[in-house]
């Protein structure tokens, strides 16, 4: 530029820092914009990325776990081994006294040696385990 | 999540939250990274398809390395900076391997005879003409050139993308301005620099 020659007096044939900042100017203001398809495949990379890694995007479906994975999951949310242990024995010795029928007991030495019985003051709850006690309700 | 939260995290904080499964996110760092890397792609490679290769392929390193992304030992803006400058420089280097013409064969640069005295024209002549003397220019001159005086990085910032001292990049960058006043020595008048 003139001005700038005139000033800085350099050579008047070369491009000036001015000149070079004008093209500079220009090449910013040519800047184009991303296209949406561009934006749209760069997040259908983010999506893929992260599904292979088996992560769990908060607002999307689980991916599928492999089995080990699932049931290692369902163990945690129960409280993890102990907890599950105690579980089993709670539901077993619930079970065992459901379908265990009245039972006697001995109490020696109570009575004098006699054997007394504690079946009468069991309810009587053998109806109730029957087939047709389940179907009359 | 909602967006005016994400919109204030920093970059790292954002790719936590996408390394963790978030995809707003995601989102989030896509609207806020991709279109200065695309800018920048544009801007070093002049092609619009190439700039778009480059921002997919740049973005889609960090999606990769997000998980292993560890706190406060980069800027993330950083070095993605660096990831597309190097894409953009070996893009640029196969160019040169097949010759500019052979690469582009429909010219990237303005005819001789182009007309630049209306200002529109006369942008698009100058950043034409800017973008191939760049193509020109060493490597590391056109990418020092284009952080700081096309995407406005600092030099310090600079040097960390290109994993340079200050002091390297400033010699660069003064090396890659006289390169290219020397290119366009001869274009002054069609650019508009009058006498």
């Amino acid at each position: 530029m003139n001005t700038r020659n005139k000033t800085t007096g350099t050579e008047p044939d070369a491009p000036q820092d001015v000149e070079l900042d004008a093209l500079f100017v220009a090449a910013r203001q040519q800047g184009a914009a991303p296209s949406t398809a561009l934006m749209g495949r760069i997040l259908a990379d983010a999506y893929d990325v992260a599904e292979a890694r088996e992560i769990d995007p908060g607002d999307a479906p689980a991916p599928s776990l492999p089995a080990r994975g699932r049931i290692r999951r369902a163990l945690a949310a129960l409280g993890g081994w102990p907890a599950v242990a105690t579980l089993g024995a709670a539901t077993l010795a619930g079970l065992w006294i459901g379908y265990a029928p009245p039972f006697a007991m001995s109490l020696p030495g109570v009575t004098g040696g006699e054997e007394t019985t504690l079946a009468w003051a069991m309810p009587d709850i053998s109806p109730l385990l029957t087939e047709d006690a389940a179907v009359d309700g | 999540m909602p967006l005016d939260f994400i919109e204030e995290r920093s970059d790292e904080d954002l790719l936590a939250l996408y390394a963790g499964g978030d995809r707003t996110a995601a989102r989030a760092l896509t609207l806020r990274l991709a279109p200065r890397i695309h800018a920048l792609a544009s801007r070093m490679l002049g092609d619009g398809a190439e700039a778009e290769d480059v921002t997919q392929e740049a973005m889609l390193r960090l999606w990769k390395i997000a998980p292993d992304w560890r706190p406060g030992e980069a800027q993330v803006s950083t070095w993605l900076w660096r990831v597309a400058s190097n894409l953009c420089t070996d893009r640029l280097r196969r160019r040169r391997s097949v010759g500019w013409d052979i690469a582009f064969p429909e010219g990237t640069e303005p005819a001789a005879d182009a007309p630049s005295v209306e200002t529109g024209l006369q942008h698009r002549a100058r950043a034409a003409a800017l973008r191939a003397a760049l193509a020109n220019l060493p490597e590391r001159q056109c990418t020092a050139i284009t952080l700081r005086h096309l995407e406005g990085l600092p030099n310090p910032e600079i040097a960390d993308v290109m994993g340079l001292g200050v002091e390297a990049v400033e010699s660069l960058i003064a090396r890659g301005k006289r390169g290219l006043s020397a290119i366009l020595k001869g274009r002054r008048d069609e650019l508009g620099f009058e006498e």
